[in-house]
């Protein structure tokens, strides 16, 4: 696989078509046979810890970390969280 | 779908980058509604800048997200405005200039990052100098603040300079430090 690329986006406005637009990406690419991952900030809703479930991926094949993060009705990886870095925020602020 | 009750700390949003760069080719993050010092765990994991924006719409939003970006010292060459389709989202025109984004994007050979380079500040500072004398012809009394400005201005657009955030707040210091007669004594610059 070629060198891994992270794009993110941005908008003028928040209803701006970022996400439909992020999503038909995605979907192009994948078409191609190339792997792609969203994350998308602000979500409306996660429930999952990242600390709970990165470090199991420590040590495991970039496959199944794929088929953890597969969609339920798209043929890319999704992952939602809910907001900010706010530790981190909140870790720079700290003496 | 698993989804995350909060963004990672740096380190853990690190890790999380590590093992997705291994598993895709490509990683898409829908930023945040604003662009503020949270969310610079993004900024600095990401190689291209999508800036969203409508056909007609005015210049000065896209100008005061690259105010910012010259604030956290983001380079502008790695932001590409892209004006977003009519139909939004719906119809062929849209799925064809969806086309057309990607194969863009996928050749774009300014999405790999400059490398530091040697002697960058000597550069930068007779590079910059102009800019000041040009100020300080309007304000005599030219103000540390307004200095860092017009350094962090013309940081934002060079694309030559090292990438990463440290290394252009480290350049940022030293020609602030030069410019303003401190020698090599340090300063630390704001908006981090």
């Amino acid at each position: 696989m070629a060198a891994s690329k992270l794009i993110s986006l941005w908008s003028e406005r928040p209803e701006m078509c970022r996400r439909t637009i992020t999503h038909a990406l995605a979907q192009g690419w994948a078409e191609e046979g190339q792997e792609v991952l969203i994350i998308q900030t602000e979500a409306p809703s996660a429930d999952q810890d990242p600390g709970a479930w990165v470090p199991r991926f420590r040590s495991l094949s970039p496959v199944l970390l794929r088929n953890f993060l597969m969609g339920t009705s798209e043929s890319y990886g999704c992952l939602n969280y809910l907001g900010y870095p706010m530790l981190f925020c909140l870790k720079s602020c700290l003496p | 779908m698993p989804q995350l009750s909060r963004l990672p700390d740096a380190v853990l949003f690190k890790e999380l980058l590590t093992l997705t760069a291994a598993a895709y080719a490509w990683t898409l993050i829908i930023g945040p509604r604003e662009l503020t010092g949270a969310a610079l765990p993004i900024l600095d994991a990401s190689d291209l800048l999508l800036w969203m924006r409508q056909p007609e719409s005015e210049s000065s939003s896209y100008r005061t997200f690259l105010d910012q970006l010259a604030k956290y010292h983001v380079p502008h060459a790695f932001v590409y405005p892209v004006d977003i389709p009519e139909d939004n989202g719906n119809g062929y025109r849209f799925q064809e200039e969806m086309r057309q984004l990607a194969h863009k994007l996928k050749r774009r050979t300014e999405m790999a990052r400059p490398e530091s380079s040697g002697n960058v500040v000597d550069q930068l500072r007779q590079h910059v100098q102009p800019e000041l004398l040009k100020a300080l012809e309007e304000k005599p009394q030219l103000e540390a603040s307004k200095t860092q400005e017009t350094v962090e201005a013309f940081l934002a657009k060079d694309a030559t300079l090292p990438a990463s955030r440290e290394a252009r707040r480290e350049i940022l210091n030293q020609v602030m430090n030069d410019v303003m007669g401190l020698g090599a004594a340090r300063t630390s610059c704001p908006g981090f």
